[in-house]
């Protein structure tokens, strides 16, 4: 039933398939949604800075977005999709830095109030 | 036919080389970097209490990064781990100065409270002074009518029963004893220097427990009262005249709370 070459056909065609499905997994999507979360992530940073201390963290995540999108138009998804995820980490590290920031100078306004209060009540 | 044969083997010997590059890949510094990052800020307290979620999204991305089959997913795993470790301590830093917000925010409003508490004390121990010195303004004026009403009280001479009319002073005092539970009276029988001394001393008793028994019998309780004789022998002015005699003739009345 089976000749020499169509056997070797055979075997040769199943390690193709194989390779082929290797090569597959690796390859990715375009990271659209993980683009569109980065870009989400830069502009709530961007709103949150309001003492402008994480200049530094959204200039690199805005960076990181633009090339990620440069990425995938040509084609490489794999690094889109690295560059999307570090533009996330930077704009949450932006919108954490941020806040630290408002938040202890609130603090820092309270401690004044109150050091106030107690000079006037003395 | 012999070409072929080597052809095929290729084939899986490359995928094979493949994987195993993938699990021996070696770790790179900014991996070492972000697990000691990790470690550092997972001993922290402020950070263990206030940024656990942000540090087990940063310990995740860790070990994603360990797993990672090429370097490049290893580096970027890598870097937004060191990133991840850095946003949790800022988020136990802005947590932390919340917090601290907070408690100063609540020493102020102690401190407001026990300033106006104080304020409301001191008003309320001025009002008790001045309410006290008006009461014991009114008392002494009460005190003043009741010693001005017995100094006109007179008692028929050798006896001790009281002129008629001359009641008015011990209606006020049973009066004044009666709204004013508190206070109690020394009331001290005096004669003039008529008589013999024996005589005058039992007659100034007799005098002093007259008004006391009065008293009583409106529902002064006798424990608030002493009465004592003391004759003639404390005459407030001379003898010699009769206004002197009649002075002399008298009942008088120590206050005390």
């Amino acid at each position: 039933m089976f000749t020499k070459k169509s056997t070797a056909t055979l075997i040769k065609v199943s390690a193709l398939s194989v390779a082929v499905s290797v090569l597959s997994a690796c390859g990715i999507a375009a990271p659209k949604t993980e683009i569109a979360y980065a870009e989400a992530a830069l502009q709530s940073a961007r709103n949150a800075d309001l003492e402008g201390s994480a200049g530094v963290q959204l200039k690199r995540s805005a960076s990181k977005l633009q090339k990620a999108k440069e990425e995938m138009k040509d084609g490489d998804n794999a690094e889109a999709l690295r560059l999307a995820n570090e533009a996330t980490a930077d704009a949450n590290l932006a919108q954490a830095k941020a806040q630290a920031g408002i938040a202890r100078s609130s603090e820092s306004d309270m401690q004044k109030s109150l050091e106030m209060l107690k000079t006037q009540l003395k | 036919m012999k070409k072929l044969t080597v052809k095929t083997l290729l084939i899986p010997a490359t995928l094979v080389t493949l994987a195993s590059g993938c699990a021996e890949l070696q770790k790179p510094q900014s991996l070492i970097d972000a697990a000691k990052a990790y470690s550092k800020a997972a001993s922290s307290a402020s950070v263990l209490k206030y940024a656990t979620p942000e540090l087990n999204t940063a310990n995740k991305t860790l070990m994603s990064a360990t797993a990672s089959e090429n370097k490049e997913d290893m580096a970027s795993l890598a870097y937004i781990a060191n990133t991840q470790v850095e946003t949790a301590v800022f988020k136990a830093k802005a947590q932390q100065a919340h917090q601290n917000t907070k408690d100063l925010m609540a020493q102020k409003e102690q401190l407001i409270l026990s300033t106006v508490d104080a304020k409301k004390a001191s008003a309320q121990q001025q009002l008790a002074t001045m309410q006290q010195r008006v009461v014991s303004m009114e008392e002494s004026k009460a005190e003043q009518e009741i010693l001005l009403a017995f100094g006109k009280i007179e008692f028929i001479t050798g006896t001790a029963d009281l002129v008629p009319g001359a009641v008015s002073g011990i209606e006020l005092l049973a009066e004044y004893m009666t709204t004013h539970p508190t206070k109690t009276i020394a009331l001290s029988g005096h004669t003039d220097s008529s008589g013999s001394a024996e005589r005058n001393m039992e007659l100034s008793q007799q005098r002093a427990d007259f008004i006391r028994d009065v008293l009583v019998s409106k529902g002064v309780s006798a424990k608030r009262i002493s009465a004592i004789g003391y004759g003639q022998s404390q005459p407030a002015v001379s003898n010699a005249t009769r206004a002197g005699r009649q002075q002399n003739r008298r009942i008088e009345i120590k206050f005390a709370d």
